[in-house]
């Protein structure tokens, strides 16, 4: 028989010195608390950040640019948070790594596992647009009283009129066209009045005096705006 | 200190060891230390230092036993922590990753069915992966040496390499014909 080294001797001699020691029991329990949290903050900050992607989306009425052609298709993948969409992936990853760490982590296929990752966070995120958290966080960044996420929530209604949506009141109905304005009192670019001239075939009847409308269209002089999607935007917008 | 049974199991050993009773830990060296010498000529093939490895990977497993789950088998973990030993080895000698993004722990694998050929086929591939491993990839060396020298299930493949059972189906597979085109070849060449 080959002779095989002496590993259990020096190993024992090792442990006999003092040289090495057993981890306690309550170093492994407390690391796997400390990923279990970990994970559990990942998955909540996932969730917040795909449902504020959804409600960015929906408060800013970007979503009407899907419904103005293939122009409005591809302003609409312009404006989209982006910033949020790639944020959440690198959560979705943390989280996929995060439970890898767990013995049953490594036995789901990562692609399988993000897909999970995925629909618990898009359910959580919708779950999270059905209450007013981020319609109250919304109101406290504009009145200056959300500190941090505060300039995040304002993006939601920065104007966007290098991309050619505008979003007013209409002051006035004239002959083929009408008058909008807007001012949330900061003086800022998306302030101001525009004459929109609506796409052909629009039925000027559909629109009234006072009521909030979203625009996508080209500039064609200043303060004058060629339409070609036109949406009334609801009370909550 | 009390002086284990020959016929306690791993796991009872490690129990054993968990506690106060360094002899049990050592009848656990004694157990594994020809295995994982052997795992480690076979996957590192021209380290000198595999010696120096298992003994770390024996003090790896001292200083964590208190994390071994006692209701798992005790061999695949012990096999883990030597995979990690033995990776990181490659790793350093080589400065570059060993195990490459690996596709196959992206996606669903069926699991392969049982084919009674293969177990004829057993014997000769044990041989075949004794003399022809050098040439593979690392991934499938190491899948090969644990299924055909090590004997270990699917399962404990899995625990051992932390993929999925239906990674180690598909691996094994591929596996197993790099090693037949390898062989093929030399036969070919001489």
């Amino acid at each position: 028989m080959q002779n095989e080294p002496d590993i259990k001797a020096k190993v024992l001699a090792k442990i006999g010195r003092g040289d090495v020691h057993k981890r306690s029991h309550a170093y492994f329990v407390m690391q796997v608390v400390v990923v279990a949290v970990l994970l559990a903050c990942a998955l909540a900050l996932s969730v917040f950040v795909l449902s504020f992607a959804i409600f960015s989306v929906h408060e800013s009425g970007e979503q009407f640019l899907l419904g103005f052609g293939q122009r409005g298709v591809l302003t609409f993948f312009a404006l989209f948070p982006w910033a949020s969409a790639v944020a959440d992936i690198a959560l979705f990853v943390l989280v996929e790594w995060l439970i890898r760490r767990f013995k049953f982590g490594y036995r789901i296929p990562i692609l399988r596992a993000l897909l999970g990752i995925l629909v618990f966070a898009a359910i959580g995120g919708i779950m999270v647009n059905l209450t007013p958290l981020h319609a109250t966080l919304l109101r406290m960044a504009e009145q200056n009283e959300l500190p941090v996420l505060g300039e995040w929530y304002e993006s939601i209604h920065a104007s966007h009129s290098d991309y050619g949506v505008f979003r007013g009141t209409i002051n006035s109905i004239q002959e083929g066209r009408f008058v909008i304005s807007h001012d949330d009192n900061d003086h800022d670019a998306d302030d101001g009045t525009w004459t929109v001239i609506p796409p052909a075939g629009f039925d000027m009847a559909t629109v009234a005096t006072g009521e909030r409308i979203y625009v996508a269209g080209t500039p064609v002089q200043p303060g004058i705006i060629q339409a070609y999607g036109i949406q009334q935007l609801s009370g909550d917008m | 200190m009390d002086t284990p049974k020959d016929d306690a199991t791993d796991e009872a050993l490690a129990v054993e060891a968990q506690g106060n009773n360094d002899a049990a830990f050592g009848v656990l060296i004694e157990r594994y230390q020809g295995r994982l010498l052997r795992y480690g000529h076979k996957f590192l093939a021209d380290d000198d230092h595999i010696e120096d490895i298992v003994q770390e990977v024996f003090i790896k497993t001292y200083q964590n036993i208190r994390g071994f789950d006692t209701d798992r088998k005790f061999s695949p973990w012990i096999y883990r922590i030597a995979h990690n030993a033995f990776v990181n080895a490659i790793r350093k000698k080589h400065r570059e990753p060993v195990i490459s993004v690996d596709f196959d722990i992206f996606t669903d694998h069926p699991q392969e069915q049982y084919d009674p050929a293969e177990e004829e086929d057993r014997k000769a591939m044990q041989s075949a992966v004794e003399s022809g491993l050098d040439a593979l990839s690392p991934i499938y060396k190491e899948i090969l040496i644990l299924y055909y020298i090590e004997e270990m299930s699917y399962q404990e493949i899995a625990d051992i390499l932390h993929v999925p059972l239906g990674t180690v189906s598909v691996r094994l597979r591929r596996g197993r014909e790099a090693l037949k085109k390898e062989i093929k070849g030399r036969g070919n060449n001489e």
